[in-house]
């Protein structure tokens, strides 16, 4: 009798674990801080925002679960503020999260299904009113901002990813990721009309696009991460219609101005767009950086935010410098960082 | 006392964070349950039936110091960490031939049936008796099966059928035939089951939670095999077997938060042939065989994002294992010589999208020296292996050399017990898919290095009806290969980067009751501790972290009850503590600990003209616990099985 009366006691002990409780949020207005996507891992749906306090130093780990109750979802993939609205791709849940800009609370969630398959979005674009989502299934959808529904699919190329709006035209990279043959093309769609109107042969994998002008493209062309190396593509598309590889080691590119800042794991270099030339090989010191991640220019500030991954499995940090190269600060967030929003 | 101790050991290890000091104990039992003979762990028949697990991976973790990854239930891919060291340094021995799988390193265990084992033998170190083939005496660590139609028997004709239905649409059914004629054995077996697969699970989202069907979890199963030996005469021994298994069955895959959809697919079969021709002496024994492993695996995917409607992948492995295992006794010593030579050449066909086609020779020889002094035995033993990968034009070639030392005492003493120890150095080579898969698989990877040392004892008190058993040990795996992002969270690669330690203590208890000529209790506990840290790099965010998904504490308890050798009731439990789900220890990662209770009834009819039939109904978590071994690999909740055996012998 005594072993079985342990035994029920070691039932109710164990068997009755301690709930998690919620906090309502303590984040109550959002002002001179960041808010930070985290991308998290695969199949983990750890995929979190932090709210950065820039005014206390001071990082809320979960601030989507605090204002919604709920998980953000697996593998957050791209995050920013349209007019009123902040949206959030959460790729592998395969979900539009929707939040209002100034209280961070919930608007709406819009789920990304077709025929019972995941449409899998993966980066923003905004024009005219107008959402533009890139969708792995190989189409953009557009989305009304003020009714928040997706009013069309245009299909472009294979797993299309970053996109840039210029010259009233909408660039979008298909990347071809999830093809061993790689795409290589820019899908152009007119955003009045909301057509393909062609596809520009770049090269294999193409990625990140940052425009200097209406006529002047810059491409990150990725390769295969073997024997095709990443390149960095310069396109012209006024009447002359060239292209140019310009010869610089790149794993990823952001805009600052009218420089490029084009980073390895080892160096983070300055690029003149205007006079093409690299005005410095070493802009940002790279010491403290684990895993370099992504590079983030918040132009209302003229700072960089630099992305480390830290080895991709822990979590990871932002670090924050001026426009200079002079580092500021460096903040701890959740588990893969990407991308943010500047709060005044 | 000991056993109130013990639970609330489990009270307090479950669902904690840091380890608490326990008390060190280890055992030796008889063999009708869990069974430590050195370091050896058998469970046999009796347990097997009472366990009622639903393969020989779930069997698996009522061994102390196993760490079972279970991805969900009937069909859920298995597979087992041994104090730390992943399964990939475990050989997996069916009527003393080797399964192998290169393709990946280590065998999914759901696909390994329980109905026809008769024992499970986990032999941590060097089995002690047996003439295992080479690549086991390679090995860390040996998990034997010996089935019940290659246990040699007096009566002509024996005849096993076992049905069984449960919960989620489970539907079992088995048969065998073995026949004995003067010399010669032949049996033949063959099992089908399926399974729907579509439990309910629990899944929490911050403040809400939702109760919801697992989809696409549908299983069906086939095996078949046919054993067949004859004594030419009496000294030599044929003995050859074929087993076979097919199945088809949905990936459920993780639960996915507001993305329901799971349409994965995988189709596989495994053949094994095998022969072996057994002579025996008076000073020794020798082993010549052979045995044949082919197998394929069609992974589909309609779900994958690519141009042409997803991923439809065929991988085919074909291992074959040609060797000659012996052992001598010195003439009038105590010394016995054993070892051998075994050579394997294996190949994967991939017909995905990065087609490859690996082979692999490797040669592997053993020498060793057994002493058995009437104090003590020692045991010393050098192993070298040769091997050879070729992918295209690459050829690479590895050699590396491993010891074995162990010491035990034979005869018990009061204050010592029997104490035993022993250290063992082995060598993993990468798997096809971690040199050669798609774009990641690195062809440069060095093989993984491990060390294990291991010191323990045994005590019989109490008139012999308390057994008491205590290992500790420290291990050290050097070139841990590991798979992490390196371009990005999509480009992933495989590298040497790791550097793992683990210290441990597994302790055993067990006690039983004759408490009249009619009633018989018998209960028994196994605890294990350990400490799997990363040591790679000490500026590391996770330097000296407990690794993913190594629980701190793990407890297994059970109770029968037994009443006039033909009536009992079984309870069992199984209690994990809280895990990470990443190296890093942090509170977003950590993934709660759990406990769960299965409680079997049975009766057996009395015999009538060798007729047996026995009736058992295992009520599975019936506290309807929801839990998971792998992050939002959720499990089923309370769930029943019936199962109806009979047996003509």
């Amino acid at each position: 009798m005594r072993l079985i009366s342990l035994w029920i006691l070691l039932f109710f002990v164990v068997g009755c674990k301690k709930k998690t409780t919620m906090i309502n949020s303590d984040v109550s207005e959002l002002k001179h801080g960041l808010l930070v996507l985290n991308e998290g891992l695969f199949n983990l749906n750890n995929a979190s925002l932090s709210w950065v306090d820039l005014n206390t130093n001071t990082v809320s780990e979960d601030f989507f679960l605090q204002k919604t109750g709920r998980k953000l979802g697996d593998t957050g993939n791209d995050l920013q503020r349209y007019g009123g609205k902040i949206y959030v791709l959460v790729n592998v849940s395969s979900t539009i999260e929707v939040l209002d800009a100034l209280s961070g609370r919930s608007i709406k969630q819009i789920l990304m299904q077709e025929n019972g398959k995941a449409k899998q979005p993966r980066n923003l674009a905004f024009y005219g009113g107008k959402v533009f989502v890139s969708c792995f299934d190989g189409y953009v959808d557009v989305l009304d901002s003020t009714t928040l529904s997706i009013e069309k699919r245009i299909k472009v190329g294979s797993n299309p990813e970053n996109m840039l709006v210029a010259n009233q035209r909408l660039y979008v990279s298909n990347s071809g990721g999830l093809i061993p043959s790689l795409d290589s093309t820019l899908s152009v769609i007119d955003c009045q009309s909301l057509v393909e109107l062609e596809k520009i042969v770049v090269g294999k994998n193409p990625g990140k696009i940052v425009a200097l002008n209406d006529s002047i493209l810059y491409v990150h062309v990725r390769g295969n991460y073997s024997s095709i190396p990443s390149e960095l593509k310069k396109l012209n598309l006024g009447i002359s219609k060239t292209q140019e590889t310009i010869p610089i080691k790149i794993s990823g590119m952001e805009k600052m101005e009218n420089q490029l800042l084009i980073y390895t794991s080892e160096t983070v270099l300055l690029y003149d767009m205007q006079k093409n030339v690299v005005t410095n090989v070493s802009f940002i010191s790279l010491k403290d950086i684990i895993t370099l991640y992504r590079i983030q220019y918040v132009e209302s500030i003229k700072q960089l935010f630099v992305f480390d991954a830290n080895t991709y499995t822990n979590s990871g940090y932002i670090h924050r410098f001026s426009n200079s190269g002079t580092f500021l600060q460096k903040i701890h967030v959740g588990l893969n960082p990407n991308s943010l929003i500047y709060y005044e | 006392m000991l056993l109130i101790g013990f639970f609330f050991i489990s009270l307090t290890s479950v669902g904690q964070d840091k380890e608490k000091a326990l008390p060190e104990v280890r055992i030796e039992l008889e063999n009708d349950s869990i069974l430590l003979s050195g370091e050896s762990h058998v469970i046999s028949v009796k347990k097997i039936g009472l366990y009622a697990s639903e393969d020989i991976g779930a069997l698996t973790q009522k061994i102390a110091g196993m760490t079972l990854k279970n991805y969900g239930g009937i069909g859920g891919m298995k597979t087992i960490a041994y104090r730390g060291i992943s399964g990939t340094n475990t050989a997996i021995i069916l009527d003393g031939f080797a399964l192998q799988n290169t393709m990946v390193g280590q065998l999914d265990l759901s696909n390994l049936q329980v109905d026809n084992v008769h024992s499970l033998t986990f032999t941590s170190g060097v089995p002690s008796d047996e003439l295992l083939p080479i690549s086991a005496l390679m090995q860390g660590n040996t998990l034997s099966l010996k089935t019940i139609e290659n246990i040699p028997t007096n009566d002509t004709l024996e005849l096993r059928y076992t049905s069984k239905v449960g919960s989620f649409g489970q539907f079992d059914n088995f048969g065998s035939y073995k026949r004995s004629v003067s010399n010669s054995l032949l049996s033949v077996y063959g099992k089908y089951r399926s399974f729907s697969g579509n439990y309910p699970y629990i899944i929490e989202n911050g403040n809400f939670s939702s109760t919801t069907l697992r989809k696409n979890n549908e299983l069906y199963e086939g095996f078949a095999g046919i054993n067949y030996s004859k004594e030419m005469n009496s000294s030599l021994k044929i003995r050859t077997s074929i087993h076979f298994n097919q199945s088809e069955r949905g990936l459920p895959g993780a639960v996915i938060l507001y993305n329901e959809s799971a349409n994965q697919r995988l189709n596989q079969q495994n053949t094994y042939g095998n022969i072996v021709l057994e002579k025996k002496g008076n000073k020794g024994k020798m082993n010549i065989y052979n045995n044949l492993n082919y197998g394929y695996l069609n992974y589909i995917d309609p779900s994958y994002l690519n141009n042409s409607g997803g991923l439809n992948q065929w991988y085919f492995n074909t291992i074959n294992q040609t060797g000659v295992t012996m052992n001598r006794k010195i003439k009038d010593s105590v010394f016995m010589l054993y070892g051998g030579v075994e050579h394997t050449f294996s190949s994967l066909t991939a017909t995905n999208q990065y087609a490859f086609s690996p082979k692999r020779y490797h040669l592997q020889s053993v020498i060793g020296m057994k002493s058995m002094l009437k104090k003590c035995s020692f045991t010393a033993q050098i192993g070298n292996h040769w091997l050879q990968n070729q992918q295209g034009a690459s050829v690479k070639n590895t050699t590396a050399w491993t010891t074995y030392l162990q010491l035990e005492k034979r005869n018990y003493h009061s204050l010592l017990g029997l104490p035993r120890a022993w250290f063992k150095q082995t060598f993993r080579m990468p798997s096809f898919s971690e040199l050669y898969y798609n774009a990641i698989g690195n062809k440069e990877l060095k093989p993984e290095l491990t060390l294990q040392l291991s010191a323990g004892t045994s005590y019989r008190l109490l008139n012999n009806s308390l057994h008491l058993s205590l290992d500790a040990y420290y291990n050290k795996v050097d070139n841990k290969i590991l798979a992490i992002p390196t371009k990005n969270l999509f480009v992933w690669s495989i590298l040497n980067v790791g550097r793992v330690q683990i210290l441990g203590v597994d302790v055993m208890l067990r006690k039983n009751w004759n408490l009249s000529n009619k009633l018989a209790i018998d209960a028994s506990f196994n605890y294990a501790f350990q400490k799997v840290q990363d040591i790679s790099d000490e500026h590391s965010t996770t330097f000296k972290n407990q690794l993913a998904y190594f629980p701190m504490h793990t407890l297994q308890s059970e109770i029968s009850l037994m009443w006039n050798k033909k009536t009992g009731i079984f309870l069992s439990n199984s209690s994990i503590s809280n895990r990470y789900v990443l190296n890093e220890n942090s509170v977003s990662n950590k993934l709660l600990g759990f406990s769960t209770f299965d409680l079997t009834c049975y009766y057996k009819m009395d015999s009538y003209k060798k007729n047996k039939l026995k009736l058992s109904l295992t009520l599975k978590n019936f506290t309807n616990t929801a839990y998971q071994y792998i992050s939002y690999f959720v499990m089923p909740g309370r769930n029943y099985l019936m199962t109806l055996s009979y047996a003509f012998n």
